[in-house]
């Protein structure tokens, strides 16, 4: 593992695989409670523990997110779960309760606690408070801080420091927006938020009023905040695709290697630049990174037009190939594929199609589990996608 | 029981307040704000009238402006405490006089009782409950580490953001927002800091009367 941890997010197991092969050395993952990702797939503690399994015998680590603001009966099942969690050795629980900080502290849990970004950490201050009355390992920041303001905080402590450099972001501080609870009756902070604020407003009875904000690309600045020695990088996306993961991890995990070997120059960043304008994602910011927001930062269209790049992906099970369709694939169609620790992709040809051992001629449905015979070599959860 | 009122001007003061709470340079979204040379006069003027006097300085704050507190930090001390929410507030004054106050006034942080005890013991003196969560306490709670507004503005939204001025609407004018298939409007309000979307007033007219602090957080309301 390099000096920097790039984490990733994986909203199911298949995802975490996918994280970790394409180069992320930690997974941040949500259990099927206290999570605030409610809506994606999410792990069981089985799940969890096969997770953990995978990611160790890689010499990575998982993060399990703890991080709802509970009730009195979802604290004390919270306090259970986080026992569960210690049992299958999940390496760090990313929380915001205090009383869940206290429960692992006072009970010397062999687990490390990270400060969510839901606790809108964003001065040396507060991060001491963390530290000295908690004992929490890591903070991760909250997304209004500046790479200024961090290069000052860094000078001031000694904790780890975790922020995000690439997603969706709240057009809120985080933690602070009632507006899904408000009109849809789905609380943010129990992870079940509309996403409220890219919805479509009318300002004053008349005028269109959009105040969402574009997603977080860092690549431009990211050598700057390299430069800060900042310990975790994270990717936000747990509902996100496999394609969206596997993207943005080796882009990153491309920059971040060349950046450690002293490698850094225009190809790469030009070719991690390309890789992350064809995930499917809004169009991109900087967020707070460099001071102050600007109107390019700000949602300008009610919606973009839907990247659909993404094909499918490979499993090989026994020798055999499997293809996962995510869209109609026809026999004989050639994609793009690209495959872990390789920056340099391939075109792969389906020849041949088998489901139910039967011969098909097109993928019937989404998520079947294809048959597939090819031209090339493939390795299980290759990434198949349109040719550009 | 402590009245708290949020201050706006010294010719109309609530008759029954005990105590009143002061916008700072570090309130959330500043509306009242006393610059740094009035605040020691001001907190003096109160005082001299048997006024408690609390400073508002609830923001989340950013690094800059950790190095901006500590040249207020002497003037602060003179006041009987602050209402914050940034727990760097606690790091900064943790050796505070008694008779300095740490009030924990927060958005949303908790939903237990469990939780606020629990920051009592790291150095918060009070702990205002979460909008929502006031019946936490009932009348056999002991409560005299503990406040709730009873009236104040439903926050539905807070950023740093300011999206009036990023999207070319005047930003001295109070504006009304509405999600284009609901009928129901919100107001809308850009700061120096960033942007808040509110409801109108709200009040709470149930809680145990032996609460410390009772909170009259009008700050963004009109009064008659």
């Amino acid at each position: 593992m390099t000096r920097f941890e790039l984490l990733a997010p994986a909203g199911d197991l298949d995802k975490l695989k996918v994280a970790l092969l394409y180069g992320a050395d930690a997974v941040f993952i949500g259990g099927k409670k206290f999570s605030l990702r409610a809506k994606a797939n999410n792990f069981t503690l089985e799940e969890i523990k096969m997770g953990v399994e995978f990611a160790h015998n890689l010499g990575k680590k998982v993060h399990v997110t703890v991080n709802i603001i509970p009730n009195e009966k979802e604290l004390e099942e919270a306090k259970k779960y986080i026992k569960e969690l210690v049992k299958i050795k999940v390496d760090a629980i990313i929380v915001s309760s205090v009383a869940l900080m206290e429960y692992v502290k006072n009970n010397n849990l062999p687990i490390d606690v990270h400060v969510s970004t839901q606790c809108s950490v964003s001065n040396s201050s507060a991060i001491k408070f963390y530290k000295e009355e908690f004992n929490i390992k890591r903070i991760v920041l909250a997304r209004e801080c500046s790479i200024k303001n961090i290069e000052c905080m860094k000078k001031e402590i000694d904790t780890e420091i975790e922020i995000f450099i690439h997603g969706g972001l709240c057009s809120s501080i985080s933690g602070r927006c009632h507006l899904s609870d408000f009109y849809t009756q789905r609380k943010a902070n129990k992870g079940c938020c509309a996403h409220s604020c890219r919805w479509t407003y009318k300002i004053d009875d008349d005028k269109k009023f959009l105040f969402g904000c574009k997603d977080l690309c860092s690549i431009s600045f990211f050598s700057k905040l390299l430069d800060l020695g900042i310990n975790s990088f994270k990717i936000e996306g747990r509902m996100k695709s496999i394609h969206y993961i596997a993207s943005v991890v080796r882009a990153y995990r491309y920059y971040i290697d060349a950046y450690e070997k002293n490698m850094l120059n225009e190809e790469v960043i030009n070719f991690c630049n390309k890789e992350l304008l064809r995930c499917e994602s809004r169009d991109y910011g900087k967020s707070f990174f460099l001071g102050k927001i600007d109107k390019s930062d700000m949602v300008e269209y009610e919606k973009k037009e839907v990247n659909n790049e993404f094909v499918g992906y490979i499993r090989v099970i026994d020798d055999k190939i499997f293809l996962i369709p995510k869209t109609l694939i026809f026999k004989n169609d050639c994609f793009e594929m690209i495959v872990p620790n390789k920056i340099d992709s391939q075109i792969i040809k389906i020849e041949k199609m088998v489901l139910n051992e039967e011969e098909v001629f097109d993928t019937r449905h989404v998520n079947d589990k294809i048959e597939i015979f090819v031209d090339k070599n493939v390795c299980d959860y290759a990434i198949l996608r349109k040719i550009k | 029981m402590e009245k708290v009122y949020a201050y706006k001007n010294l010719f109309n003061l609530a008759k029954d307040a005990d105590a009143f709470l002061v916008e700072t340079e570090f309130s959330s979204f500043s509306q009242y704000v006393i610059k740094k040379d009035e605040l020691e006069n001001l907190i003096s003027k109160l005082k001299e009238i048997n006024k408690k006097v609390y400073l508002r300085c609830d923001r989340i704050l950013l690094e800059d402006e950790i190095i901006k507190l500590n040249e207020y930090k002497e003037i602060f001390l003179h006041s009987d405490g602050i209402f914050f929410e940034d727990f760097a507030f606690v790091e900064i004054f943790k050796n505070h006089p008694k008779k300095f106050k740490l009030v924990f006034f927060p958005f949303e942080s908790f939903n237990t009782l469990e939780e606020a005890k629990i920051l009592l013991n790291h150095g918060i003196d009070i702990v205002i409950l979460p909008h929502g969560n006031e019946n936490l306490l009932d009348e056999n709670s002991n409560c005299d580490k503990f406040g709730i507004s009873c009236i104040y503005n439903e926050i539905l939204f807070m950023s740093r953001r300011k999206l009036l001025s990023l999207k070319d609407i005047d930003n001295n004018e109070t504006h009304f927002i509405q999600e284009s298939t609901r009928l129901s409007k919100q107001i809308i309000k850009e700061t120096n800091v960033g942007t808040l979307i509110y409801n109108e007033k709200k009040e709470i007219i149930k809680y145990p009367k032996n609460i410390a602090f009772l909170v009259y957080d009008t700050i963004f309301i009109e009064e008659n």
